[in-house]
């Protein structure tokens, strides 16, 4: 859809592992590990098959290696196949529920997930990944999916295009209502970050600006 | 209105750092006579900073010998999980079958075989050592049922079983 004119740097590894070499898919999955991993988390609300996900994001990129053509950048390509997979998951997982269905949430809830998380002790960078997390899995999916994308996982725009096959405009439009109902989600996490000034928020991904 | 759609479009790239100075200028422009748009603005911003100072995790021990452990496994043919994909994928092949077996039963010299009131094709019993689920593709005397149950099931139906009665 979106032709990726720009060098990819796993094109030569992805070339290898299509034409069967388990060495080479190996370095991939070594270089793309944490991504996977911190998609299927952000993208299932810190789901407790998040691991088991991210590990079948690369089952089913090593099946289906010989269909990559190099048309986008690898890694695109890779985000699309963790977008299908994790939609799997969650289907099969609403399923599930519709015949087992979870007990009700405790009273005291969610609301300050990072205020309780402090209260309680815990790893401040714990809560907070915690409470982005949760925060994320209250979006739909579609909204979620380019927010996900491009602040957790740091693909441009182009990239988000091509792995959900939408156009860029509708990037950018989902981008700014996934972010405006972020707002009264994160509050918690705001005011934390203005106490605290620049000592969290710098472990981020680093971005790719077109 | 549609000036602060087009502004939510450049607010949004201002946020992640890709707007160009024409754009900004009539951002600026915009901003400074709609207050929405200001706070818009800033949410925009402040939301993707926390999300990209999410702490991120590490792959747990050992993530990429398991990965390569799972590929050398060969796929399931019918995981349970994936049994709404198989099935649509093997309706053509269970529809062929049965147009086979259907032209074969129409062949069938059927004046010993028992009446019957059903296009269903009547199956004799055929005693087969073969169980493996996928082998009920290959097998000429299974009927549509048949294939459909040991997809859902992922167990080959006992070949002995006889479903036709009087």
């Amino acid at each position: 859809m979106h032709d990726d004119p720009r060098p990819d740097p796993d094109a030569d590894q992805a070339r290898l592992a299509a034409a069967g070499d388990l060495e080479a898919f190996e370095a991939l999955v070594r270089r793309h590990e944490r991504a996977s991993v911190n998609m299927a988390r952000a993208m299932t609300g810190g789901d407790e098959d998040a691991e088991d996900l991210a590990q079948e994001i690369f089952v089913r990129a090593f099946r289906g290696m010989a269909r990559f053509r190099g048309d986008s950048q690898f890694r695109t390509w890779l985000h699309a196949i963790a977008l299908n997979v994790i939609r799997s998951h969650r289907s099969s997982r609403t399923r599930r529920l519709r015949l087992f269905p979870a007990p009700p949430a405790a009273a005291d809830g969610d609301a300050a997930p990072v205020d309780a998380a402090v209260e309680a002790g815990f790893d401040i960078r714990l809560a907070m990944r915690d409470g982005v997390d949760r925060a994320l899995a209250q979006l739909p999916d579609d909204l979620r999916a380019v927010v996900v994308l491009r602040d957790v996982q740091g693909l441009d725009y182009r990239e988000i295009a091509e792995a959900l096959q939408v156009p860029i405009g509708t990037v950018e439009s989902r981008l700014f209502r996934a972010r405006q109902r972020l707002k009264p989600l994160l509050a918690p996490l705001l005011g934390m970050r203005a106490v605290q000034g620049r000592s969290i928020g710098t472990a981020g991904p680093a971005l790719q600006v077109e | 209105m549609d000036r602060c759609q087009n502004a939510h479009v450049w607010m949004t790239r201002d946020a992640d750092g890709v707007l160009d100075a024409r754009d900004r200028a009539l951002l600026d422009d915009h901003t400074a006579g709609c207050e929405s748009c200001r706070q818009a603005m800033a949410a925009q911003a402040a939301v993707a900073a926390v999300l990209r100072g999410r702490p991120p995790i590490d792959a747990p021990p050992f993530f990429t010998a398991r990965v390569l452990a799972a590929v050398a496994e060969p796929p399931s043919w019918f995981g349970l999980a994936e049994w709404r994909t198989w099935t649509w994928r093997l309706v053509p092949v269970a529809a062929a079958l049965f147009v086979i077996a259907a032209f074969v039963d129409g062949r069938t010299d059927r004046t010993s075989a028992p009446a019957t009131v059903s296009s269903t094709p009547v199956r004799t019993a055929v005693a087969s050592t073969d169980t493996r689920p996928e082998s009920v593709l290959w097998d000429a005397d299974a009927t549509q049922d048949q294939v459909l149950l040991t997809v859902l099931t992922g167990r080959r139906q006992a070949a002995s079983e006889d479903s036709r009665h009087e």
